[in-house]
């Protein structure tokens, strides 16, 4: 790997795996490359990288029951975090002839809970978009990392301790994201132990 | 049921299911109710429609490899398969918590193919979200349908592929909705 972009780089987990990258890493902000704008999207240049991280959503956390969901919250979601995804993935195989590409998913795409439909919803398509897709792009190393719950900036003590499991600790999901990407690891599950 | 809307009314499909209704049915079109268009769908009337049938399909027929799919049908074609029916379903139980709700996915969803990923995507995620809501709507019946390939006015057929007819698809979307059967797939013969 010479040079990675990466998405989401303003979260923990982004901020994480900038200071632990073993290459030069581009963490653009939203203003420079905005999920939620197929324009932008279309105008950033990508040639330069051979290494495309997607840990970039917006909702996590978030929970409304499905028909009380703000519909322009629910729409601006889904925009970003599946077509924008989708549409950057694309563009990042069209501009590159080949490269490494990771995924970090969500626990949740098992769990399906109703009140976070937004989330891993998207999550799920982009995992199974990638599944697919990875029969037809043989020049590109596909790898979807599906970590348990680990503490972010919305999390409280109160949420951090209802979770039936311990949570991980965010340099157990780095170590993995760069030993997935240095061993051609397709797909990992993550988990936190039971705390019983 | 009382009355059913149908949603993707012009297509073969949809005439179909127009043509055979047990009861009323509203079948909007697109100057009516746009997919694309979220202040369309916000003030959409359902009409006292106690069922709505979605079987609107943007892009179906449609075989690119992924990274020849045109961007801009990519965008579109997602933001009304999957925002558009999603602010639909939404709007629905907002107004109704005890009717129906059907939704003719694709027997893609299991194929897979690598030519129409953004078709089967769109449908699958509009499936696993019904199955998510169930739960919580126990007075809605939430149907889910993997029709195989029939006849539509946007793609021709495969010669190794045995289409089944309009009025086979739209019997078992009648069957199920009597007999409250909550998903359905139905493969193709080769």
């Amino acid at each position: 790997m010479k040079k990675i972009l990466l998405t989401g780089g303003s979260s923990l987990l982004g901020q994480q795996i900038i200071t632990s990258a073993p290459c030069e890493i581009v963490a653009p902000s939203s203003l420079e490359l905005d999920l939620s704008s197929a324009n932008s999207i279309d105008s950033f240049d990508f040639k330069d990288y051979d290494c495309l991280i997607l840990t970039a959503m917006t909702g996590g956390g978030i929970r409304h029951r499905f028909n009380e969901y703000p519909t322009e919250l629910l729409t601006n979601n889904i925009q970003t975090n599946l077509i924008g995804n989708l549409h950057l993935l694309q563009k990042f195989l069209c501009s590159v002839d080949s490269g490494k590409i990771l995924f970090v998913s969500s626990r949740s795409v098992y769990t399906k809970p109703s009140n976070t439909i937004d989330y891993w919803v998207s999550k799920l398509a982009i995992h199974q978009a990638i599944d697919a897709l990875r029969k037809d792009y043989a020049n590109f190393q596909f790898c979807v990392l599906t970590p348990g719950p680990f503490a972010n900036r919305r999390m409280d003590t109160n949420k951090r301790n209802s979770q039936d499991i311990e949570l991980l600790d965010i340099k157990k999901i780095t170590d993995t994201v760069w030993f997935m990407l240095e061993n051609n690891i397709n797909s990992v599950n993550l988990t936190g132990k039971n705390k019983q | 049921m009382n009355k059913i809307c149908i949603i993707g009314g012009t297509c073969y499909l949809g005439e179909q299911l127009i043509k055979t209704a047990p009861c009323d049915v509203i079948a909007p079109d697109r100057n009516t109710l746009d997919l694309n268009n979220i202040n369309s769908i916000e003030n959409f009337n359902f009409q006292g429609a106690d069922t709505l049938i979605i079987c609107s399909r943007s892009g179906g027929g449609e075989r690119y490899k992924f990274t020849e799919w045109p961007s801009s049908n990519l965008v579109k074609n997602l933001d009304a398969n999957i925002t558009g029916t999603v602010l639909l379903i939404q709007k629905f139980l907002q107004y109704c918590t005890t009717g129906t709700i059907v939704f003719v996915g694709s027997i893609a969803t299991k194929n897979r193919s690598l030519y129409n990923v953004p078709y089967w995507a769109s449908k699958q995620i509009i499936i696993d979200i019904l199955d998510a809501l169930r739960n919580d709507y126990p007075e809605t019946l939430f149907i889910t349908f993997n029709p195989p390939s029939f006849p539509s006015k946007r793609h021709e057929v495969r010669s190794n592929e045995k289409e089944r007819t309009n009025q086979e698809v739209a019997d078992w979307i009648w069957w199920m909705i009597e007999n409250r059967i909550n998903h359905l797939d139905v493969y193709m013969q080769y």
